[in-house]
């Protein structure tokens, strides 16, 4: 009998751990399940300017392909050559956020949150309208950087393998997403608080920037359907777009930490690299034109000259002009949208006979006024500026086109994603005649191809959205905008 | 079943019953001979009940006095020992077996339990401790490599480095494939220790945990390679079992029982795993300086200097780390980087324009030198055994401040308690300390180059003369690199300028170093209760337990942002085992063994990263205080598991000849959702030993067949369950929290492998020649794991149950022993095994799934029909299998992604030869893979950086490839036109900064071209031991035994195709890639050392 009690302690022992419910050692204990919205709103807001700031070849070229900025030494993406560094599996990643700091999956996580953390009805409607031009303003970048992307079945936890939708369709479903914010925010009612790095949850600078955003994109189809372009321009400016530098959307950054520094002093400072100069075509043209922006924008190099590097070279960054003290802060704020470039899209509205008020040289010049001053200088040097025969808007060379996308792309000098996309929508500067990068493998990128992932992670969506492009994937494939 | 589980615990128990039994003592004569019918001398033949014993003639008689109930233990070196009861014989004829003639082993299996390799109904094959420690290295894992068919084994060739040990390819897409580490039946942690990138701090190569075991300690290591053999153990079995069977306690030894060892160790370079480079062209990036007025070559940059008076000089583009500048020219001066180096002898001098004295990795290496001293005593008395190990090794890498100290030391009791109980115990401590670890993966510069080689193989230049480094650090212990940053004209004493990515190699070494310690307890308690003759009770307790500190520094004056970081960690397994077991003849012809358990098991790991923010205050103090700005919040980990099995099993043996052995388990694991939480696993097998019905065939002397099945369930990983959200440094005072960037999943369900697998197993010719032969087939389906999806679903991974993927292969061993005479003995041993890998199915049956990407746009995939592990990446056009050229130019295909190689080895083997000739003992092993691929980016990047010969040479003109086209240079790619004729076209290479450079895939070449087959053949290690002859030792009279050997590691590598690196050698397993993804993957490879040995080993 002894015997077979002993045989039986294992099964009593085993019946022991049974009832006890080791499941919950399964919680980690150092991770939390849910957060407060806000805390991945900014998130999402601060992921989005690092991306649209960082002047990493890696995921965002576009400095180098404005040739604003170019490559010092390791130029594959100066010479468009995009398999070195997978810039546009960086850039896709990151802007729909299947990395550690994303974009769009923050907005999605945020708004599904808000309802347990908002104060009030109206405030949770305003937080959620703000996070939806947030949104807009996402996948405005991701359109227009790929063509047809996932946009319908993205962001969603049960579909792992999203298919693409049809770009021209998101994109007016986007312009249609800011009429109903436009109408819907409310800016009596307060909205999410300092989270909000903008303009610290103000429903009233929101509304502006939601037009604003609307008329940048209104003017983008300006070519290819300027009946819906006209009229979604004189909507916004009905609802009211910017009207000084006060309104500008930037994004102050926090420099007592290396992390949430600008991320123009993370590459270029904290990490010892010398990876960028200032692209000389635009230096060069700034001297020419005694642009008061120069020494806003850059320094002079060793020998007291301004000289920038050449795009596709190799460039000897301790000879060249680097840049200026600000743009090297690490506070130094991200752009997202700002008054200078409401401005020039209005000169062209008016060029285009889209009745928004004005005239185009008052616009044009209010743009470059605007612009001189946000860089920090005076009104008396616009003026002396544009006083000058090649500046003025009456007397410089070439169509409104050439005009204003020369000065834009000044102005754009650090925003290296609107930067390309105005040289790709406008055609000024001609890169491809005017400064072809030495060792380019093609024509200035129209648009990139898809991530390299796409075609091993997600093979049957990806091989329908080629097609659907007109295959095969290139960055030579115009987009749905570009009618020349 | 499992009649010898506790046989060797209870061995001495049942000895001392035997004691009791005295008799009237009579003299007994016998023979020895060994299988052969050859009588053998100077054989031990002792009573096993006391001390007393003799030597058998040259004639192999012997004479001793001896009752009816005594066992006589004959033993010898190199044979198995014979126990033989006395009864009524008067003269006794003795047959020693050679250790060689494995096929009657007795083989540890799961759970310790000892079994007869007879009646094993599935593949196993053990090495000795002997074999393991023949060629001592501090890791005894890469002494395994050869020696087991299926067991495939990558070295990273760095200072206590890690290794893959991969049993039967890989099973798991996307998990660990490495086989678990199993000690005298309880787990040990293997875990790769290196750290991970965090903090951009790069990695370093701590090494497996498994190299924490005594090496000296090891009685055996049985590697249990198939499911039906390691199902006991659970999922973490599934990739099989290195089971480790470490020495016991013995007191019976004649003398004291203490062996001392002492090895010393020292390595020089295999040169054909080292980068050759051209030596025609410079540092430099092409005409860079070409905008430089009135520069005469633009090759060199042209400008005044601190010394120049303002007159423009030569400089060579110091801050360039490739060789695509200026052709050398011995006749012209110019400023080099040792011109700008205050205190170097050159310093504010032009040099003539050719390569320095010393820039090969060779003049960076030092010797490594081992030193490994080890004691281990054992003994008993009536009623106790112990056993005490203490091993200290002392490691001194080959790089520049590099060293790893182990302590090991490990004791082993048993006490009998009551005549039916014992009680026994085993302790192990571990310390380990290392200073200077190897970093490893790709490091570009910035202080980051943790990883000298990524240098040495991309991002290097001839004109580095290492000496004039190394005595530049030292004379101004400042940063005094060979990679200026220009700031030509300020560089003067005091006012140093900075480097561009590259610090001084010995400033990376002595003021970058990482250190670190790790002390590890590792033992079970356990107690042993017989209940009458039949029935075994054991209950045991073990622990394994570790807290690791581990440091990197990165000093003021280094070229990116000074750090400090400091990562804790500990890890701690508790295993509680309960085994009842039955063994019964239930009649003469039947037998059975009976087995029930529980198994409980608790993990633990904890850690804690800690860094500094935004550099360092104080130069070289390396504390978390000395931060620029305020420390990041730690970044902290926390896991627990929990996995509570109850097993059963159940052996019938008929006539010794035919074995039925069936085992169940049951798992419940914490980490899976509540409803499917438990999983069954079983696992039934057959062996029949058809050579007892086959006696009169005299040339057969063994022959089974066996056969078997298993199903072996598998758990999710910590936390794949549940989404959590992930902490971020507040901003503005704004608490950030970011999304996951894996989607967990709440209804996974386990994953299941099932195998099969049937063998043979013959000798003939009096066990002159083994044959082994299993042929197994796997399938792991509803695979737990985290899949890469696209990015656009806002997640990098989701969890799923999804994938099959099957390996089937064939493992053979042959063992021959060609010559067998008196004083002459050759033993010849073969492995042989081929692994068919193939992807079945992929979640959401779609065609493809990305494993990782590398760097240059190449891919490792996983594609739905072919094997595991597919390169992707760019690839040419081809014209009937030769390259397509257009104007001089290859025709890259429009996709930049296509097929280029599959990381498989075809099939791998090992031929290992002894060879005995009287006192002397020599045996060598020959290692061979067959197949497989490898993408070298080190070669891939060389080319780029214009580093590797084929970037410069004579074309077919004579003339210097990166001459001009005008001047009769270029390069010819082969391949032909569209007409099909061979290429004749050469293309410009003549300027980098023109675009005219086409080596590498990063310009006109393709991934495809640096894709290398990674097959090799080796003299992995040789060995020559001598042991003293018994009659010298008897005229020494305590020392028992004296053996000799010199002995030699990686001795030659006779084949291989990758040019300059060794294809085996891989980056650990934990690294940047994922668990899989380093393999078939070279960047910043170590090289293979040579290692040659002294040996001494003495017993007392």
């Amino acid at each position: 009998m002894r015997k077979l009690f002993i045989i039986y302690i294992p099964v009593l022992l085993l019946a022991a751990s049974c009832t006890k419910n080791i499941q919950d050692l399964n919680n980690n204990p150092v991770a939390a399940i849910t957060v407060p919205a806000s805390t991945l709103f900014l998130a999402g807001q601060k992921n989005l300017s690092d991306n649209i700031t960082t002047p990493n070849a890696g995921s965002a070229p576009f400095r180098d392909f404005a040739q604003t900025w170019t490559e010092c030494t390791y130029i594959t993406e100066a010479r468009y050559i995009l398999t070195a560094y997978d810039s546009p599996d960086n850039w896709w990643d990151a802007i729909y956020g299947s990395v550690a700091n994303g974009v769009l999956n923050n907005f999605y996580n945020a708004k599904a949150l808000y309802p347990s953390t908002a104060g009030s009805p109206q405030i949770l409607q305003n937080d959620l309208i703000i996070t939806d031009i947030m949104e807009v303003y996402a996948y405005y970048l991701l359109v227009t950087t790929y063509g047809n992307v996932p946009y319908t079945q993205a962001e969603n936890r049960s579909i792992p393998f999203p298919k693409y939708d049809d770009a021209k369709t998101v994109y007016y479903d986007l312009l249609s997403r800011l009429d109903t914010c436009i109408a819907d925010i409310n800016v009596s009612a307060a909205a999410m608080g300092s989270s909000d790095q903008l303009y610290q949850g103000s429903p009233v600078q929101w509304k502006k920037f939601a037009a604003t955003l609307k008329l940048k994109m209104a003017m983008l189809i300006a070519d290819s359907d300027p009946t819906t372009a006209s009229q979604k321009v004189q909507e916004a400016v009905g609802e009211g777009v910017f009207a000084s530098n006060a309104d500008n959307a930037t994004f102050a950054y926090d420099p007592s930490s290396t992390g949430n520094s600008n991320p123009i002093w993370q590459a270029a400072i904290n990490s010892g690299r010398h990876d960028n100069c200032p692209d000389n075509l635009l230096v060069q043209q700034m001297v020419t034109w005694n642009d008061p922006r120069l020494s806003l924008y850059v320094t002079k190099a060793p020998d007291s000259s301004y000289v920038g590097g050449l795009a596709g070279t190799g460039n000897s960054y301790p000879t060249l002009s680097t840049f200026s003290a600000q743009v090297l802060d690490p506070a130094f704020p991200g752009d997202f949208l700002d008054y200078p470039e409401t401005e020039f899209l209005l000169a062209e509205a008016v060029e285009r006979g889209f009745p928004v008020g004005g005239t185009a040289e008052s616009h044009y010049d209010s743009a470059v006024t605007a612009s001189i001053e946000f860089w920090g200088g005076t009104a008396a040097q616009a003026a002396t500026y544009l006083a000058q025969p090649t500046i003025a808007y009456s007397t410089a060379a070439g169509t409104y086109k050439q005009k204003i996308g020369y000065q834009k792309w000044i102005a754009l000098w650090n925003r290296g994603y609107d930067a390309w996309t105005e040289i790709r929508r406008l055609g000024y500067p001609n890169i491809n005649v005017v400064s072809p990068p030495i060792g380019a493998i093609s024509q200035l990128p129209l648009r990139f191809w898809y991530p390299l992932a796409e075609q091993t992670a997600n093979p049957i969506n990806y091989a329908a959205a080629v097609q659907a492009m007109g295959a095969p994937d290139l960055v030579s494939t115009p987009l749905f905008w570009m009618t020349n | 079943m499992r009649k010898h589980l506790f046989m060797a615990l209870c061995f001495v128990m049942a000895t001392l019953l035997c004691l009791s039994v005295h008799a009237q003592k009579r003299t007994i004569t016998g023979q020895v001979t060994d299988s052969a019918g050859t009588p053998i001398p100077n054989v031990t033949v002792r009573l096993k009940s006391s001390r007393s014993g003799v030597s058998t003639q040259e004639n192999g008689g012997f004479r001793i006095s001896a009752s009816p109930s005594d066992i006589l233990i004959i033993s010898n070196v190199g044979f198995q020992p014979e126990e033989i009861r006395v009864g009524g014989k008067a003269n006794i004829m003795v047959v020693l077996h050679s250790k060689t003639e494995a096929l009657n082993e007795v083989v540890v299996t799961a759970l310790g339990i000892r079994r007869s390799k007879n009646s094993l109904p599935y593949a196993t094959q053990q090495i000795s401790g002997a074999e393991i420690n023949k060629t001592p290295t501090t890791n005894f894992i890469d002494d395994m490599s050869g020696k087991v068919a299926g067991l495939q084994i990558t070295a990273s060739n760095t200072m206590g480095g890690s290794n893959n040990v991969i049993l039967r390819g890989m099973r798991s897409l996307t998990q660990s494939n490495q086989a678990l580490f199993v000690v005298d039946g309880v787990p040990f942690d293997n875990t790769n220790q290196s750290t991970a990138n965090t903090g951009g701090q790069g990695y370093y190569d701590l090494g497996n945990a498994a190299s924490d075991i005594n090496p000296n300690d090891i009685e055996s290591i049985s590697v249990l390679k198939g499911a039906a053999a390691s199902a006991l153990y659970g999922s973490r079995a599934s990739n099989g079992v290195i089971m480790i069977t470490t020495k016991r306690g013995s007191r019976l030894n004649k003398g004291l029982g203490i062996t001392v060892n002492f090895g010393v160790n020292a390595g020089t370079p295999d040169k054909s795993t080292l980068p050759q480079y051209q030596e025609q062209y410079g540092e430099g990036y092409g005409s860079q300086a070409s905008t430089t007025p009135n520069n005469p070559n633009p090759f060199f940059y042209y400008q005044p200097i601190f010394n120049s008076n303002g007159t423009p000089v030569q400089i060579v583009q110091t801050d360039i780390d490739q060789m695509t500048g200026p052709a050398y020219d011995p006749s012209l001066m110019v400023y080099q980087w040792d011109a700008f180096s205050p205190g170097n002898p050159n310093y504010g001098k032009a040099t003539p324009w050719r390569p320095a004295a010393h820039f090969k990795p060779t003049d960076y290496f030092e010797t490594p030198i081992t030193t490994t001293t080890s004691v281990f005593a054992d003994g008993g008395n009536d009623k106790s055994t112990f056993k005490m190990g203490y091993t200290r090794s002392d490691d001194k890498g080959y790089l520049p401040n590099s060293s790893q100290v182990k302590d090991l030391l490990n004791l082993g009791v048993t006490y009998n308690l009551a005549p039916k109980l014992t009680a026994g115990g085993e302790f192990n401590y571990s310390d380990v300390n290392a200073i200077g670890r190897y970093g490893y993966g790709y490091y570009g510069g910035n202080g980051t180059q943790i990883n000298p080689m990524t240098d040495f193989r991309q991002w290097w230049e001839t004109g580095i003369d290492l000496p004039e480094q190394k005595a530049d650090f030292f004379r101004t212990n400042t940063n005094a690199t060979w990679n200026w940053l220009g700031g030509y004209l300020t560089n003067a004493p005091g006012n140093i300028v900075k480097p561009a990515y590259h610090d001084n190699p010995y400033w990376v070494r002595y003021k970058n170093y990482e250190s670190d310690g790790r002390d590890r307890y590792f033992g079970n308690a356990y107690l042993n209760y017989k209940i009458g003759s039949l029935i075994n009770i054991l209950g045991r307790v073990s622990k394994d337990d570790y807290d690791q500190t581990v440091e990197t520094r990165y000093d003021v004056g280094s070229a990116g942002t000074p750090s400090y970081s400091k990562t804790l960690s500990t890890y701690d397994e508790t295993n509680y085992d309960f085994l009842a077991n039955l063994d019964k003849n239930l009649s003469d012809d039947f037998n059975l063994k009976a087995l029930v358990g529980t198994n409980v098991r608790q993990d633990n790991y904890s850690s804690t990263f800690m860094s500094t923010n935004g550099g360092l205050v104080v130069p070289g103090l390396f504390a978390l205080a000395n931060s620029v700005k305020t420390p990041l919040a730690p970044t902290e980990t926390f896991e627990r598991k929990e996995v509570d099995g109850v097993f059963a099993g159940a052996t019938l043996t008929w006539k010794d000849m035919v074995t039925l052995d069936g085992t169940i388990r049951r798992d419940h694991s914490s980490t899976l959702p509540q409803a499917h939480s438990g999983y069954y696993y079983p696992a039934i097998s057959a062996n029949w030993v058809f050579s007892k019905l086959l006696t009169d065939l005299t040339w057969l002397s063994y022959g089974k067949l066996r056969v078997n099945y298993a199903a072996v369930g598998g758990d999710a990983p910590y936390y794949s369950l549940q989404n959590t959200y992930v902490a971020g440094t507040a901003f503005n005072g704004q608490t950030i929290f970011n999304s996951p960037p894996i989607n967990n999943n709440a209804n996974l369900v386990p994953e299941m492998n099932h195998t099969y697998e049937i063998g043979a197993e013959m000798s003939f010719l009096q066990s002159r020649v083994g044959l082994d032969v299993t042929y197994y087939h796997a399938q792991e389906v509803n695979e737990i794991m985290p899949i890469n999806v696209s990015g656009a679903s806002g997640f990098s991974q989701f969890f799923v149950n999804g994938g099959t993927i099957q390996n089937a292969g064939v493992e053979l061993t042959l063992s021959l022993t060609p010559i067998k005479t008196r004083n002459f003995t050759w033993d010849m041993n073969i492995n042989w095994s081929k692994n068919n890998n193939k992807v079945v199915n992929l979640y959401d049956n779609q065609p493809s799934f990305l494993i990782t990407g590398y760097q240059n746009a190449v891919q490792l995939v996983a594609e739905k029909g072919k094997p595991y592990g597919e390169l992707r990446g760019s690839n040419y056009t081809y014209l009937n299998g030769k390259i397509l050229d257009s104007a001089g130019y290859p025709i890259k295909n429009a996709n930049a992604l296509s097929d280029i190689g599959n990381i498989n080895p075809t099939w791998l083997g090992g031929i290992n030869n002894s060879f005995h000739y009287k006192n002397f003992a020599l045996s060598f092993l020959v290692d061979v893979r067959k197949g497989g691929d490898v993408y070298s980016l080190d070669m891939d990047y060389g080319a780029s950086a214009g580093l590797i010969p084929h970037t410069a040479g004579y074309n077919k003109n004579g003339v210097a490839t990166r001459t001009s086209l005008a001047n009769g240079g270029g390069y010819l790619f082969p391949g032909v036109t569209s007409n099909g004729k061979a290429n004749t076209v050469l293309v410009d290479a003549s300027d980098i900064n023109q675009g005219l450079f086409p080596f590498s895939s990063d310009n006109q070449e393709a991934a495809k071209s640096y894709v290398y087959d990674a097959g090799y053949v080796k003299l992995r290690e040789a060995a020559l031991t001598y042991s003293l002859p018994a009659s010298t030792l008897n005229r020494l009279h305590f020392v028992k035994g004296l053996d000799l050997s010199l002995t030699g590691r990686n001795l030659w590598i006779i084949h291989k195709n990758l040019p300059y690196a060794d294809p085996e050698q891989g980056v650990p397993s934990s690294g940047s890639y994922g668990a899989n993804g380093s393999m078939g993957f070279q960047s910043g490879s170590y090289p293979t050392f040579r290692t040659f040995g002294f040996n001494i080993k003495a017993r007392f």
